[in-house]
């Protein structure tokens, strides 16, 4: 079994997909992003009552942190501007990375839709397999035992309830009622 | 009540099954994420969170705290076996002594001074809590306010990454905590008529996002291959001479561990390193430090655990968070409907009280786990990292889910995660980020309150009380900008963050 520890990256975050970017490009991408933010809360922090300087209203606050934001990006951004591109470039889109961001989208999306079950344990599986990279059955393996543990600390001992969403309903509606299935 | 008849009483109520089985899982999973590398203490405690809301508030802040105390430890036992830095604060522990093939005395050297530290720290916290707490319910909006400032203030100042990025992250933070409805007048605030948005972006998803999932996934970029040292229970006994050594080392380290402690930021950080220059400033042979010399495993890393008692009392006296990790244990109290401050020693004793004792029983199973079981935690490195990931993600789903029972979570907790990995790429911090964000809201309905009832005057800013604050905290920040110039702590800082 391969595990990703033993496969030789590097501590850059290179790795498969990892693509260089120049720090100073990254670092003033960064700053244009908490611009953008502080813009957000200035134009929102607008439409509020303001209330005035003694007594502040609800818009006060929000207001001045978004001003203090965008001058601190602003800072950055001249800052970066104005430096020499000497550090060294910072590797972005490792393989691992992508693939659990876009598996932990999936279960954003899913887990209250389809049965937090199978979310989880399709989500554990398939981290298994592209990140652990492990055989299919022992992703399958790991992934229904993760599971059964889950459900006995979760809702067994803890008394957590995660959601069946539509795929369980649909199920039982389909099958004979001598098949009752529904494991939230 | 005398403070000594008071932890009695606390001892009483920790040892019953309950709070010690609280106790002993805190201490555990504090280990686990401790002795395994990328998981610190803080992302330990995210990662917990949410399972402690169905416990009392005293047996939540009892796990919550083992998992802060016995991590940082247990960063040690990593940096010692694996001879590769764990946790920032024990990046020093000498690796050169487990390279000369001495990692056991090394860590009964760290453990017990570890154990020493962390016990007079929460005899610090016991005596100097109370009649702090006492002195601070006088206190009004202003005052508390003057307080919020110089808190991130001070944060900003000691930060050992750039000052202008941290000053960044506080804002971000306080502005991020601004999302909700305004707390005097029910107005809603950057909601867009989303009612789930109502109380606020949730501080669990963020905090898992920012810390946990952010940690994972700069984590998933490394992969060293692990050779771990296992050391046999024989190996463990120090030398006559290494403990003739440590022992002043241990006691000057307890010092330096209490007096740090209660500076916001990265007190840890900042005791470790002076207590390892005034080490080998004291020392008859200071180039043996780097060396594998016991003097610079055994101060700092008693200062590393004093400072996680006192780091306690602006939390539980003044009901202010100085560091993430007391920043979550603030949220854990505040989910549990128990306000930390000045009042939280008469309104609710038995979580104070029952508090500090557990700390004391907390240091006893540190020795015990972190010593003769040494060798199965160890074992815990032959983990894959692949394997870990995700069983990490699952209990972290669940536990955002859990909390407001609300999918919206899961999305805040993974673009969050998504955001704060970009940020720590590029050098940003995030405990600025979640100090803020938990002191936000106390900070702007003070202020306002503060300037209502003063008619409107920013002079409530600049009372007596206030210049009193004001006064104590730059002369702090005094005596930290001395040692600094002496021990040029910011360069060894700066030093250790680039080899970590």
């Amino acid at each position: 079994m391969t595990d990703s520890r033993e496969t030789p990256h590097d501590a850059a975050g290179q790795g498969a997909w990892g693509r260089p970017m120049p720090a100073r490009t990254g670092e003033i991408a960064v700053a244009i992003a908490l611009l953008a933010v502080a813009v957000f809360f200035i134009s929102q922090a607008a439409l509020l009552d303001f209330g005035h300087i003694g007594l502040p209203g609800p818009g006060f606050f929000p207001f001045a942190l978004g001003v203090a934001l965008a001058l601190a990006a602003l800072m950055i951004l001249y800052a970066m501007v104005r430096s020499p591109d000497e550090a060294a470039p910072i590797y972005v889109g490792h393989r691992d990375v992508l693939v659990t961001v876009a598996a932990l989208a999936g279960v954003a999306m899913a887990f209250e839709q389809a049965d937090a079950y199978l979310v989880l344990g399709t989500f554990m599986a398939f981290v298994l397999l592209l990140v652990a990279r492990t055989t299919w059955w022992r992703a399958l393996l790991g992934a229904c035992l993760c599971m059964a543990l889950v459900w006995f600390v979760f809702r067994f001992a803890l008394g957590v309830r995660l959601p069946t969403g539509s795929f369980w309903s649909g199920l039982s509606a389909w099958l004979p009622p001598m098949f009752p299935v529904g494991l939230s | 009540m005398d403070a000594f008849s008071q932890l009695m009483t606390g001892f009483a109520g920790v040892l019953g099954w309950k709070p010690l089985f609280y106790c002993f899982i805190g201490c555990l999973w504090g280990t686990i994420v401790g002795v395994l590398p990328g998981l610190g203490p803080l992302a330990g405690m995210v990662l917990l969170l949410p399972l402690t809301f169905g416990l009392d508030p005293a047996s939540a802040i009892i796990m919550l705290s083992g998992i802060f105390y016995v991590a940082m430890y247990g960063g040690s036992t990593t940096s010692i076996l694996l001879r590769i830095p764990g946790q920032s604060a024990s990046v020093i522990p000498s690796i050169e002594m487990a390279r000369q093939g001495r990692a056991g005395p090394a860590l009964v050297i760290a453990a017990l001074g570890s154990f020493v530290g962390g016990t007079l720290s929460v005899l610090g916290l016991m005596l100097v809590a109370p009649p702090l707490a006492n002195l601070m319910i006088a206190i009004g909006p202003s005052v508390e306010v003057v307080l919020m400032l110089m808190a991130l203030g001070v944060i900003t100042f000691v930060s050992g990454g750039s000052r202008l990025k941290t000053a960044a992250m506080i804002i971000l933070g306080l502005a991020v905590g601004t999302v909700g409805l305004d707390k005097l007048t029910g107005l809603p605030r950057f909601t867009f008529g989303n009612l789930g948005l109502a109380d606020g972006l949730s501080f669990t998803a963020l905090a898992i996002g920012l810390f946990g999932i952010s940690e994972i996934l700069l984590n998933l970029e490394r992969s060293e291959a692990i050779k771990a040292i296992r050391p046999k229970l024989r190996d463990l006994i120090p030398r006559w001479k290494d403990l003739k050594e440590a022992t002043p080392a241990i006691g000057r380290g307890s010092i330096i561990g209490f007096l740090f402690g209660i500076v916001p930021g990265v007190s840890h950080v900042v005791s470790t390193f002076v207590s390892y220059a005034i080490e080998k400033r004291f020392s008859k042979n200071p180039e043996q430090f780097g060396k594998g010399a016991i003097a610079g495993v055994a101060g700092p890393e008693t200062a590393n655990n004093a400072t996680t008692g006192t780091a306690m009392i602006p939390l539980l006296a003044l009901g202010i968070p100085s560091i993430p990790a007391t920043a979550i244990l603030l949220s854990a109290l505040m989910i549990h409907g128990v306000q930390p401050g000045p009042l939280l020693m008469t309104e609710h004793p038995d979580v104070f009280w029952g508090f500090v004792a557990s700390m004391y029983i907390g240091n006893i199973i540190l020795v015990i786990l972190n010593l003769p079981l040494v060798g199965i935690f160890v074992n815990l490195l032959r983990i894959p990292y692949g394997w870990l990931v995700p069983s990490i993600l699952v209990i972290s789903i669940i536990g955002v889910y859990s909390v407001n029972f609300k999918g919206a979570d899961i999305w805040i907790m993974v673009l969050s995660g998504i955001a704060g990995y970009m940020l720590r790429k590029f050098g940003y911090e995030m405990a600025p980020l979640l100090l803020a964000l938990v002191l936000g809201d106390r900070l702007e309905e003070n202020f306002r309150l503060a300037l209502t009832m003063s008619g409107g005057s920013y002079a409530t800013f600049a009372d007596n009380a206030s210049l009193i604050v004001i006064a104590t905290v730059a002369g702090m920040l005094l005596i930290l900008q001395g040692f600094a110039w002496v021990f040029g702590y910011r360069k060894s800082v700066a030093d250790a963050a680039e080899r970590t």
